[in-house]
């Protein structure tokens, strides 16, 4: 340990403050979603649903301005938030010249994909 | 639900959240029972819920661990390959593999690592020289508040890490955690990582473990708005505040925190496995 301050490497730096803005805005994108149809809720007087019901149910409810399928896109876009930062992360690493981290992430990307897919069958 | 119910999940949320992003574990392990217990919700409902909160709580807390420097973006990367080929695996196998047997080996997996940790103490390793080997580029560092110091450290025996990282993995997609509170001891027992590094790198990585299982529990419509919003609202509280306590509590404390919670956990999963619960 040292008693000062290690340097951080430039491109350490953008890949923290890139990642930390994609976690942060995937948040506040989510939170703003999930309080419109809040708001949506309340104006329309129908209570919150219990369960989210699938794409179709949702696309439909978005559609109609639905309180419940408003919410649900929130909560969609929370889950999918991950998945951006590690897009990001990999991106990033492929404008660094990083070749080998680039395609980790990718390969990362990939099997979270799959094991969505796996999940959705 | 009524208002004193909705109240109540975001206050357990809260309390789940502050722990879970302190210690790099998903926060899940806490807010299922407390949902099940105390507010009387229906288990695969709470376990959905905390699916999409542990989602919420790796993506707020990260946040702020990886602005403090504490998450190494590289090893969460590197390690997150095998954990999520692992994942994958455990999620096709589980049906073919006794509950019980899985509990009981995890639980031991966790005893062990709490003894270990406490024995070994590894709290923050010394500064790594410049002219060790760095193959997979993992040095890293970061400015320590609570000490003042800067905390240099170099993660070692890569291939080891990466096959108990897969181990770790496979027991998430079998069991539906988030496998944080494997991964910590790893990288701090075999890998040489501070602890606070360790909670930081996990708490980036369980997020994207537990995506999956948020996506099951989507695609069986068992996510229930009425209480993920709540939750959702006490997560935010708590996982700032658990990332902010990180950042200034002391490494002992933190260590001797995270021991008594996976001691906990162990016990709970071999009791729960003889037929005896804890909560």
């Amino acid at each position: 340990m040292h008693a000062h301050r290690a340097p951080d490497s430039l491109h350490e730096s953008q890949l923290r403050i890139r990642v930390a803005r994609v976690l942060e805005t995937g948040f506040r994108v989510a939170v703003a979603i999930m309080a419109i149809g809040l708001l949506l809720s309340v104006f329309k007087r129908e209570p919150l649903p219990d369960t989210m019901g699938g794409p179709r149910e949702l696309i439909a409810g978005l559609a109609s301005a639905n309180p419940g399928s408003v919410i649900g896109l929130g909560i969609i876009a929370i889950i999918l938030t991950p998945i951006a930062s590690t897009i990001v992360i990999g991106w990033t690493f492929h404008e660094q010249g990083d070749r080998r981290y680039a395609m980790i992430s990718g390969l990362v990307l990939l099997i979270l994909l799959i094991s969505i897919g796996l999940s959705l069958l | 639900m009524d208002a004193s119910q909705l109240v109540g999940v975001a206050l357990a949320a809260v309390f789940a959240s502050t722990f879970g992003s302190m210690l790099g574990l998903g926060g899940g392990v806490f807010l299922v029972p407390l949902l099940t217990l105390f507010f009387g919700i229906d288990p695969r409902i709470a376990v959905g819920a905390s699916a999409v909160c542990v989602v919420t709580n790796s993506v707020v807390g990260s946040s702020v661990h990886i602005r403090s420097g504490f998450t190494n973006l590289k090893l969460s990367m590197l390690l997150q390959v095998t954990t999520a080929a692992g994942a994958i695996t455990g999620a096709l196998v589980a049906l073919r593999v006794d509950a019980e047997v899985i509990n009981v080996v995890l639980g031991m997996v966790l005893l062990y690592s709490a003894i270990s940790m406490l024995r070994q103490r590894r709290l923050d390793p010394p500064a790594p020289a410049d002219d060790v080997p760095d193959p997979f580029g993992l040095r890293s560092s970061y400015l320590d508040p609570a000490t003042k110091r800067v905390v240099e450290y170099l993660p070692h025996r890569i291939g080891p890490g990466l096959a108990i990282s897969g181990g770790a993995g496979i027991l998430s997609g079998m069991l539906g955690i988030g496998g944080g509170a494997i991964q910590v001891p790893l990288m701090n027992l075999l890998m040489r990582a501070p602890v606070k590094a360790a909670a930081g790198t996990s708490s980036f990585m369980v997020g994207m473990t537990a995506v999956a299982t948020a996506a099951v529990f989507y695609a069986h419509d068992q996510i229930d708005p009425q209480v993920v919003v709540p939750a959702m609202i006490g997560i935010f509280c708590g996982a700032k505040l658990g990332s902010q306590l990180t950042r200034r509590i002391q490494t002992q404390r933190l260590v001797l925190v995270f021991v008594l919670v996976i001691a906990y956990l162990g016990v709970s999963l071999i009791l729960k496995a003889l037929g005896i619960g804890l909560v």
